[in-house]
């Protein structure tokens, strides 16, 4: 008996089509994991600590130690959109937004090392390397100057805490745009959490089902924030196409634009900026053109968080959507400062210049420099700051 | 006078000539460093690809830190050792 298929064989176009579709429901289901995992910890958090969050979290009440956990973490997961994601559940769990921040502004700097890394490839070609390094290191200076200039500020006056909390509560409480009526993410994702807290984890003392909660929730994260990763990787090369193409010779604001909008496509600012380095190494595209394109990834990465934020209840959920809005307005404010003043955006096209420079001559400079930014000197900054008590 | 004036007019014409060719020379440069660029977008997936090699990028990189540090202390164990020898020699 010949089968219909036999008789119509496959249209390549339509299996392409309905395998796109079943990868599409693949990103959509890891979403919805990623919410899920963000409320486990959130969750979790608040069962372990109970009223002690602060108190738990009282080792980085001091914004350097905060700072050096947000680098040292995004660099050793090399993933800022999962820290980010972590840190928008330990808000919702207790865990202060002024500690939240400065751990935030750190992850900015920790998922620079993925594209510095990917930049050693170009090691056995001079002039190459000289371009890619140049290219990746421009991320971490500009990110650098980011936090130093904004760190203090908020120290002093707490400027990003108040905007975030303006903003949260224009969303979630205000009159003119309230989320309150729309948001069907929260009754999507509270069934799962409860049925894991009540029946899974229920049978347990509550500091270790909390502690149980947490644990598999961060392990989620990883996991479906690498896996939305790679899928998306895929499904939207051709779309990242299409915006490359158009931002070719339009300027900055349009690199920015299209940086912007590829890492949100991607949900991976490490993809996006660990893409322009090859590009920039073989010499097609200019310093001065990757460096806006690069920007555009530090807001662009700022989507997870503020999808995780959607997934948060109760009283801290409007904290969740703090931090993450506070994520996203530090990256804005940045760009528009730094990018802005003509004498500081100069700084890291210089300072990477010259590393690159000195690293071409002497390969060492890059060892000293990776392992100073993201380990040597973070330590030295914690030990520094829990001595002086700063 | 009229030679000075024709001199002048013809030194002002050379340079908005040159200044045309200039602007035609560093447009075709612009419109080939966009082609350049569009190609290398149309190849991204070759991009793409470099990220997921980044530990065999660290070992080709150690690599070439390790021979460069053996170059570094060979080197200046060699210079050590011409160096005694030249005393030695004086």
């Amino acid at each position: 008996m010949v089968t219909t298929a036999a008789k119509h064989p496959k249209d390549p176009q339509l299996s392409s089509s309905s395998s796109n579709g079943l990868q599409w429901f693949y990103v959509a289901m890891l979403v919805y994991l990623l919410l899920v995992a963000v409320s486990l910890i959130g969750g979790g958090f608040k069962i372990a600590a109970g009223d002690q969050a602060k108190e738990l979290f009282a080792f980085a009440s001091n914004p350097v130690t905060a700072l050096v956990v947000g680098i040292v973490a995004t660099a050793l997961i090399q993933s800022s959109s999962t820290v980010t994601a972590i840190i928008v559940g330990l808000v919702a769990g207790g865990l202060p937004v002024s500690i939240a921040i400065p751990m935030v502004m750190g992850a900015n700097i920790g998922t620079t090392i993925t594209n510095t890394i990917v930049s050693l490839g170009h090691v056995k070609k001079d002039d190459e390397f000289r371009r890619a390094f140049a290219a990746a290191t421009i991320h971490d200076f500009f990110n650098v100057i980011s936090v130093v200039i904004f760190l203090p500020l908020e120290i002093a006056f707490g400027f990003l805490e108040k905007i975030g909390a303006y903003l949260a509560e224009f969303m979630v409480g205000g009159d003119a745009m309230s989320t309150k009526g729309f948001n069907f993410i929260k009754p999507l994702v509270k069934p799962p959490v409860k049925f894991l807290q009540d029946n899974v984890f229920g049978l347990l003392p509550d500091t270790v089902s909390g502690i149980m909660m947490i644990v598999l929730g961060i392990t989620m994260i990883l996991l479906v924030i690498t896996l939305i990763g790679k899928l998306l990787k895929v499904l939207m090369v051709g779309r990242a196409r299409k915006i490359m193409h158009t931002a070719v010779g339009r300027g900055p604001i349009s690199g920015m634009a299209s940086g912007t909008l590829i890492t949100t496509l991607v949900q991976s600012s490490s993809t996006t900026t660990s893409l322009i380095v090859p590009l920039a190494g073989t010499g097609i595209f200019t310093l001065r053109q990757v460096y806006p394109f690069t920007l555009g990834a530090n807001i662009g990465t700022c989507i997870t968080a503020l999808l995780a934020a959607t997934a948060i209840t109760g009283p801290n959920a409007i904290f969740a959507l703090q931090i993450a809005l506070i994520h996203f307005m530090y990256n804005l404010i940045g760009v528009i400062v730094i990018y802005g003043i003509p004498f500081l955006r100069e700084m890291p096209i210089w300072a990477a210049e010259k590393l690159a420079d000195a690293t071409v001559k002497n390969k060492v400079y890059a060892v000293a420099y990776i392992g100073s930014v993201f380990f040597v000197v973070p330590g030295l900054l914690i030990g520094l700051s829990q001595h002086f008590g700063w | 006078m009229s030679s000075a004036i024709s001199n002048k007019h013809e030194l002002n014409n050379r340079i908005s000539d040159l200044e045309d060719s200039l602007k035609q020379l560093k447009t075709q440069l612009h419109r080939l460093e966009e082609d350049e660029q569009h190609e290398a977008i149309d190849n991204l997936e070759i991009y793409l690809e470099q990220i997921d090699h980044k530990y065999d990028n660290l070992r080709s990189f150690w690599g070439v830190v390790a021979n460069e540090f053996r170059e570094l202390f060979g080197k200046s164990k060699t210079d050590g050792t011409s160096e005694q020898g030249g005393k030695n020699e004086s």
